[in-house]
């Protein structure tokens, strides 16, 4: 989006004896062609010490004092009609005297108050400006001052002169699409789903006197609105009909622990968590600029479980990446059956939009 | 943003050539899609769920499988929608169209559906994409006609990932995990100790002692834990042993041993563990002890968690044992058959 700020670059010509206000510049708070309540903060310089009665603002096609304030060349469609004034530094009591909106012969406002003696600069704040009409045009704001309340002694253009050079322009829309999105993907290795690559977990060689333990990866991030859930599938480890058995309670995304969610040798087990665990030593906490975490029995450091189905992670709203650990922990008992056991565990990260 | 993002779909459906759309369709929300997979290139089930925006007859909807959210839809590779079913709708009285890949639709005889429904449809027997870890789309609309393409009412897109399966594998082998020691705390990581000192034997005073042993196995035919050695000997001296069973006789010499937990003396536990490991009878009587080189003295008939084994050694003498130190060397050994 564009901002127009618009200063006057040049000096315009004085024609008539009047003094020259210095210093002058109109900042818009938009430069948008045909913009309404628009804000116009104009600044300028008495020529010197002058008894001030009345300040006098156009909007006009020509900044030539000798030319007629014409309202019907690029300046069309501008009107100080409406305008309040928002603010001005030099001097007390200053009100909206008169105005006039759009015309052929320009628009006008006149600041008046009781008349005083000033010098020095003044910053005028007036609201509710409309532009001229047509984008990339170039206008040109007047100020006058003068000693009366009326803004007719001395005569136009008053004591001090000066006007402002400024622009209305085209709008820039910038816009772009983003699209619902779901990024995620499961590996061993890596750090984000640009290389998190690899499917295959070695848990070793199993025995009762010591935890074997392994870890994957996973990666989520969306912009849906309801967040996502990642569950978790499969089967526990398996050779043949001998199976190591799932720990905690094994019903949907419970929080039970029976037998056990703690790992202990000799035991058969066969559990899954997302976080740094110490007992044993696998694992790391959730990484990631995102909100999501880990989910239920999954979440708790040391506890560990497995039930088909179950969500392991989820967040409730957008976010974005997070990478979990998945630490598996694998023991057997002595009468553990010989053989080679193996888990296909499928992770599906649903997205609710 | 939804609906931004609608009606950037309803002008991707125009340019490629499908039926114009006459509005902007509204959008489902909340939408998703729950697949029974998210393997790459699995044939799977998905439960497309949403809400619908607007009131309106609805007499087909249709689900476009996209690799882009966006503009034209290009099936991802791998996918196959051919075969899809439908296994289950709410609302009902829909049937599947399946002929076109990629862009299935469910129609019927249009009937009014009310704004705020939740719809859920289960189209069964999809594919996924070919590629793990692969973001896709599917764009979802309801139609007032029942070919899947006339008079959108609303849409809604949901992004969906495939994810690489993890296989995890770990091996379980021939296990005889077999300790004996003085102590041990747990399993057999933390047996410890090598030596029972009896003391100063006493014609009026039994003395005892105890080693620990720790058996666990997965062989099919269990295990058998025997103990060698000799009786206590000092040179040419020695204190006999018990051939049977038989009570501590204090004033005799005797040296015996069994695994139980004993009164007289107060002496030894009887096994403890998971595992289905026991005593032989020759050693499983309390108070009653035995020793001769060769015997059993614990077994396990099949795969078993650990047990561990108290033995309880006792020693009497008569007055006339000949002074000396005398020492005894128990091996015990652990044979699995498999």
């Amino acid at each position: 989006m564009v901002v127009g700020l618009v200063v006057c670059a040049g000096l315009s010509p004085v024609a008539q004896a009047a003094g020259q206000l210095t210093s002058r510049n109109a900042v818009v708070s938009t430069s948008a062609g045909g913009a309404t309540g628009v804000a116009y903060t104009i600044g300028f310089t008495l020529s010197g010490s002058q008894s001030l009665g009345s300040i006098k603002f156009e909007i006009c096609d020509s900044p030539v004092l000798t030319t007629a304030c014409a309202g019907t060349g690029d300046s069309s469609g501008a009107s100080l009609g409406a305008a309040t004034l928002g603010s001005m530094s030099l001097g007390l009591g200053w009100s909206v005297g008169s105005q006039t909106g759009a015309s052929a012969s320009g628009t006008n406002l006149v600041l008046t108050h009781s008349a005083a003696t000033l010098n020095g600069a003044a910053s005028v704040v007036l609201n509710n400006v409309t532009n001229p009409s047509a984008s990339n045009k170039e206008y040109f704001l007047r100020i006058s001052t003068y000693t009366d309340a009326a803004a007719a002694a001395p005569a136009y253009p008053g004591t001090d002169f000066g006007a402002v050079a400024m622009d209305t322009a085209n709008q820039i829309v910038a816009s772009g699409v983003m699209p619902e999105s779901l990024v995620f993907c499961v590996g061993t290795s890596g750090t984000d789903c640009t290389n998190i690559t690899g499917s295959a977990v070695n848990l070793g060689v199993f025995s009762p006197t010591a935890t074997n333990t392994g870890t994957s990866l996973m990666s989520a991030s969306t912009n849906a609105g309801f967040g996502y859930a990642i569950t978790l599938h499969g089967t526990t480890l398996t050779s043949g009909s001998n199976t190591i058995a799932a720990m905690g309670t094994q019903s949907g995304n419970s929080g039970g622990c029976t037998p056990s969610c703690s790992a202990a040798t000799g035991v058969a087990q066969f559990g899954t968590n997302v976080r740094d665990n110490a007992t044993p030593n696998v694992g790391t906490d959730v990484s990631g600029l995102g909100t999501a975490t880990g989910f239920g029995g999954y979440n708790t450091p040391d506890s560990f479980r497995f039930f088909n189905g179950d969500t392991v992670a989820s967040v409730a709203g957008v976010t974005k990446s997070n990478v979990f650990t998945n630490s598996y922990v694998v023991n057997v008992g002595g009468d553990q059956a010989a053989g080679v056991y193996t888990a296909t565990l499928t992770y599906i990260c649903t997205a609710t939009f | 943003m939804g609906k931004l993002r609608t009606g950037l779909i309803v002008a991707g459906v125009w340019v490629t050539g499908l039926m114009p759309l006459a509005t902007e369709a509204a959008g489902l929300a909340p939408r998703n899609v729950v697949v029974g997979s998210s393997g790459q290139g699995v044939s799977t089930s998905y439960a497309v769920n949403a809400t619908t925006a607007t009131a309106a007859s609805i007499g087909s909807v249709g689900f476009q499988i996209c690799g882009a959210p966006t503009g034209a839809c290009v099936t991802p590779a791998g996918v196959v929608t051919t075969s899809a079913t439908l296994a289950a709708q709410s609302p009902g009285g829909f049937s599947m169209v399946n002929g076109s890949n990629g862009a299935p639709y469910i129609t019927r005889t249009a009937a009014p559906v009310g704004a705020g429904t939740a719809m859920s449809f289960t189209l069964g027997s999809i594919t996924n994409p070919s590629t793990a870890n692969l973001s896709y789309f599917v764009r979802i609309t309801t139609y007032t006609g029942t070919d899947g393409a006339t008079g959108a009412v609303d849409t809604g897109t949901v992004a969906l990932s495939t994810a690489q399966p993890v296989q995890l594998t770990g091996v379980t082998p021939e296990i005889l995990v077999f300790c004996v020691g003085t102590s041990i705390a747990g399993n057999c990581t933390t047996v410890s100790g090598s030596t029972i000192d009896f003391g100063d034997f006493s014609p009026t005073v039994t003395r005892s002692g105890t080693s620990v042993m720790q058996a666990q196995t997965n062989a099919a035919n269990g295990y058998a834990i025997t103990v060698t050695g000799t009786t206590l000997a000092s040179g040419v001296n020695t204190i006999p042993a018990l051939a049977t069973q038989t009570g501590s006789v204090i004033g005799t010499s005797q040296f015996g041993l069994n695994l139980r937990a004993n009164g007289t003396p107060a002496l030894g536990a009887d096994p403890s563990g998971a595992g289905s490991g026991t005593f032989s009878g020759a050693y499983g009587t309390p108070d009653l002890y035995r020793f001769a080189s060769g015997d059993v003295v614990a077994a396990g008939l099949a795969p078993t968690n650990a047990n561990t084994f108290t033995s309880s050694y006792i020693v009497n003498i008569g007055g006339a044992q000949a002074a000396g130190v005398y020492t005894a060397t128990m091996t015990y050994i652990c044979t699995a058959s498999f």
